[in-house]
């Protein structure tokens, strides 16, 4: 449902916009005459939109590079890089750089070795005496740093959700300011990518492993989604979670770190997406003035395998103390291929709303499930994904049960959909065009995805037409197609009979 | 029916936020002009219901009906009533639009429907496009008047919950919290924890007779978002008029009495055992109504504290500088009658040693010890700043003023509020805070039974097994 979540808020900007000015009749119209693209001469896309009263703006930069970048050596790089993108340069957060950048050296040394030898023998009698003096020049080096830099002169420059996000399929830093503050952010972003100090590195990493431990380890259903990718992918790197392994994340290296973002972070993967009540020239001035001192760099090279076809049923069960959970993902072609816009569609039909399909028969009729969601595009879009369906098993009703109950549902829904259904998907979609919240942020977000994901926002006034071109047959040839056991992948959690 | 016009205040408001805004040197920065906010109607109806509207520009219409009756209204035995009656109202719709008629009619025009209990209230909205208006108001008279309140649904709700319950067992964060809250309040109002047993024990007499307390005029405010002419909406407010007038309900909090369980209990330490890597520590304690004059400076306190983001002293000294958690932070909640502070972390259970003692240290210094001059520039000028995205929609507005209206309290409170957290000074915060923190702190670990030995330097512990939990 990606793509249907996103072209609401679309609708909501456009249909707006239009009663606004009145001048327009159609979404696409004002989006090609409001939305201001363009590329900074290194390659950096702007997208731009003037819009609202309140004199805010959602700023985000993103980057098309995720953890389906890395490699065997890097998963989780991508969003360690995030996480250290937060340290400062040079010039800021530091209180002396010269003194700073010699106890910063002789602690990359010594947390290098340190991993090494983690690595190779963990009962190396080297490992105490060095993990103390990393300890002592970690403290020695607090005495030369500003912690959080650009949080602190956002905040009080009156910021708002200073954050950022790493996806399988691309990176994102995103704020809202004050209109009055966008050169100082144009001014501090640019700073940061250009010259990033990789500081407090081996802390980071750390407090990146208790996030791991929170968002997988000590919940159910995030230790069965990380087992159930991994199971549906055996080749493509989507296998891979994005923050990392626990048995990974703890030798990621700084050196590679450096390496990861000096291959990927160039100027044409890079979009900045700028929407909010603004001059769009003078900005366009200011963003000109800071980010074309990125200087290009040779595109990294692109990602040699592909998922193989999947030749028979894949199970993943884990027997834990939680509760009963399912999830089933068949694999499909992603955008644009049209089986991708059926299969949102397909989505709408099964989950969306209290009239769905599946909620009507599972958690109201058969009182089976007490929730039941879908996903189109899991768990990346770049490449060819899953359609995912989730389901909690009501009390006392158990996994197995629930997943017959959904077979049951999509095989009666190959045999009995009608148009008059997909005319109320469609309903709901054109309709939440009108209604969804059109926040700076919301449209922002939005735009920066489709300019970063498929290198051009426009793609979503097409996805609106083709979505209306899908019929009953495209319904029954795609669950036919890829809605088969052999194409699938189950998980389950369980829980431990003990434990009931 | 009468109507309020309310701009004078609001133009202040939005003058005041700009001029914080222009403290910048760029000359692009000079090119920022005012903040033009809509402007908020306030109507009575004949029955004493309340309602703001906001003329919106999308062909569209939002109306949130709220109820004053949430969990604050709850008690140990009744837990779960607010959430049960949404619930079953939910699932079972109204005698004019049942369960299946009213998705129908609601999701076919593209249509959403969400009935949600919160703390302080119930909430119904519904949002439609413009034309489908006299639609909408016809399911939310009949939702408010005719009620379906039978036994299948109230069944199948009571299952639903049931199911929650349940899985919120397998969420320490959902479960460190819900015990840190019932140790504070003596499981009542904020403190009233839904368990299966209260669940169970729920009839179908006490729910009718909750709505017919409840469910009146008096007792609801309405926030209506939309493109339509005041004049018309003033007329379809008249489906309302069936709605008995009713009387404007306040829940119960016994202050002193949460105070004396936080003083006695604060030399304990709950550990609610749970075999999982990561332990959760929360700690908290009672917080002054949102009337009292401290909030401002406790405001800062907070910012300071742990509210901050990454400048907070907590993400500082347990994230940044140590490494040991990925979530820490503290929160401050006003209300009427009562509010609440907690002060949360969670980290590898090998470290719930130094990450609690470093909680509470800095919650000691905060107590003790009067802030910087730069944290209290920092703190007033960050709140300040961002104060504009707290007005950048108009269900945002809305919500505003419903609160303010619910809370008792004058416009000026918001229009105020950026010159009242400008004149905090450092002597207040201290003040403030150590009022706040005298009566010590309640402590909730969630972790590794074998946490039992590390904790019991930080006071008595207390084992709360799983049955106990129920």
């Amino acid at each position: 449902m990606k793509f249907m979540r996103h072209i609401l808020l679309l609708g909501l900007l456009l249909f707006t916009t239009d009663i606004t000015l009145g001048a327009f009749t159609s979404p696409g119209s004002y989006l090609e005459k409001n939305v201001f693209t363009t590329a900074l001469s290194n390659g950096i896309k702007v997208v731009m939109l003037n819009h609202g009263n309140t004199p805010t703006l959602a700023l985000i930069i993103s980057f098309r590079v995720g953890s389906v970048d890395e490699s065997y050596r890097t998963i989780g790089m991508a969003h360690m890089l995030e996480h250290m993108l937060f340290k400062g340069t040079d010039s800021i957060g530091t209180k002396d750089f010269k003194k700073e950048k010699k106890i910063l050296d002789e602690i990359e040394a010594i947390g290098e070795t340190l991993d090494r030898l983690r690595l190779r023998n963990p009962a190396n009698t080297r490992i105490p005496f060095l993990e103390k003096r990393l300890k002592a020049l970690q403290k020695e080096h607090g005495k030369y740093v500003l912690s959080s830099p650009y949080s602190r002169i956002y905040s009080s420059n009156g910021g708002v959700g200073f954050n950022a996000f790493t996806s399988r399929d691309r990176t994102a830093y995103v704020i809202e300011l004050p209109s009055s503050k966008l050169e100082i952010w144009a001014r501090l972003e640019s700073e940061r990518l250009l010259r990033p100090v990789m500081r407090e590195y081996y802390l980071e990493r750390d407090t990146v492993f208790e996030e791991r431990l929170m968002r997988y380890e000590s919940k159910g259903t995030g230790k069965l989604y990380e087992k159930f990718i991994a199971t549906a992918f055996i080749a493509h790197p989507y296998r891979h979670p994005t923050i990392g392994w626990s048995s990974n994340i703890k030798y990621l290296s700084l050196k590679d770190l450096r390496s990861f973002y000096w291959s990927n972070y160039i100027p044409s993967m890079m979009t900045i997406t700028v929407v909010g009540r603004h001059d769009v020239k003078k900005t366009l001035r200011i963003l000109d003035r800071y980010f074309s001192r990125i200087r290009k760099r040779p595109e990294p090279p692109e990602l040699a395998v592909r998922e193989p076809r999947q030749e028979g049923e894949r199970r993943v069960v884990l027997r834990l103390k939680y509760n009963p959970y399912l999830v089933i993902g068949w694999h499909k072609p992603t955008f644009p291929a049209k089986e991708d816009f059926v299969s949102d569609v397909i989505s709408g039909l099964l989950t969306d709303g209290k009239t769905s399909r599946l909620y009507r028969s599972l958690v109201l009729k058969k009182k089976v499930a007490s929730s039941v969601n879908s996903w189109n595009g899991y768990p990346g879009v770049r490449y060819d994904n899953l359609f995912v369906i989730e389901a909690a098993p009501r009390h006392p009703h158990t996994a197995e049960e629930l997943e017959r109950a959904i077979y049951d549902e999509i095989e009666d829904l190959k045999n009995s959909v009608r148009e008059e259904e997909l005319g109320r998907v469609l309903n709901r979609i054109e309709a939440s065009m009108v209604f969804d919240l059109d926040t700076n942020m919301g449209i922002a977000r939005l735009l920066s995805y489709y300019q970063t994901i498929f290198g051009d926002w426009r793609y979503i006034v097409q996805y609106l037409e083709k979505l209306k071109t899908i019929g009953v047959s495209d319904i029954k040839e795609t669950l036919n197609r890829y809605f088969i056991k052999s194409n699938r992948t189950v998980g389950m959690l369980i829980q431990r009979e003990k434990d009931k | 029916m009468k109507s309020v016009k309310l701009i004078v205040n609001l133009i202040v408001l939005s003058f005041f936020i700009v001029i914080l805004s222009l403290r910048d040197d760029s000359s692009y920065a000079r090119a920022s002009s005012p903040i033009h906010l809509p402007r908020v109607e306030t109507l009575k109806t004949k029955k004493g219901l309340k309602v703001f509207y906001i003329k919106d520009e999308l062909p569209q219409l939002t109306i949130a009906v709220s109820i004053g009756f949430g969990t604050l209204y709850e008690h140990s035995k009744n837990a779960g009533i607010a959430e049960l009656i949404a619930q079953t109202l939910t699932q079972g719709g109204s005698k004019k639009y049942p369960a299946d008629r009213l998705y129908q009619s609601i999701e076919s025009v593209g249509g959403r429907l969400a009935i949600q209990p919160s703390w302080e209230r119930t909430v119904i909205s519904l949002r439609v496009l413009e034309r489908h208006a006299e639609l909408a108001f016809d399911i939310i008279a009949d939702l408010l008047t005719n009620p379906n309140l039978t036994g299948e649904h109230i069944e199948n709700a009571r299952a639903l919950i049931l199911d929650r319950v349940r899985r919120g067992k397998d969420k320490p964060f959902h479960l460190a919290f819900e015990k840190a809250r019932e140790i504070i309040f003596n499981g009542r109002g904020y403190g009233a924890v839904v368990k299966e047993k209260t669940i169970n024990s729920i009839t179908r007499n006490e729910m009718v007779k909750a709505w017919q307390r409840y469910f009146k005029a008096r007792n609801i405010i309405i926030g209506i978002s939309t493109s339509i002419e005041l004049q018309r909406v003033k007329r379809l407010l008249s489906r309302f008029d069936s709605l008995e007038e009713g009387e404007n309900q306040e829940y119960d909090a016994d202050y002193p009495s949460s105070i004396a369980a936080v003083s006695e209990r604060s030399n304990y330490i709950y550990l609610i055992p749970k075999d999982i890597p990561q332990a959760t520590i929360v700690v908290g304690t009672i917080a002054p109504d949102i009337r009292d004059g401290g909030v401002y400076a406790l405001e800062v306190m907070n910012y300071i504290l742990g509210g901050g983001s990454f400048n907070s002293r907590l993400m500082r000294e347990i994230r940044v500088k140590r490494g040991l958690s990925y979530a820490v932070q503290s929160i401050l909640r006003h209300r009427k009658k009562a509010g609440v502070f907690f002060a949360y972390a969670q980290t590898n259970y090998e470290k719930v040693d130094i990450t609690l003692s470093l909680l509470l240290e800095n919650i000691r210094r905060i107590a003790e010890e009067r802030i910087s001059s730069d944290e209290l520039r920092f703190a007033r000028e960050s709140i300040n700043n961002s104060y504009i995205f707290e007005f950048d929609t108009s269900l945002n507005i809305l919500s505003k003023f419903i609160a303010l209206e619910y809370n008792g309290l004058p416009i000026s409170f918001m229009t105020d509020y950026p010159k009242k957290i400008h004149a905090v000074n450092r002597e207040e915060v201290l003040k403030r805070s150590e009022k706040l923190f005298k009566y010590g702190l309640i402590k909730v670990v969630v972790g590794k039974k074998e946490l039992q030995s590390k904790l019991k330097s930080y006071g008595t512990v207390f084992v709360i097994e799983e049955l106990q939990q129920d």
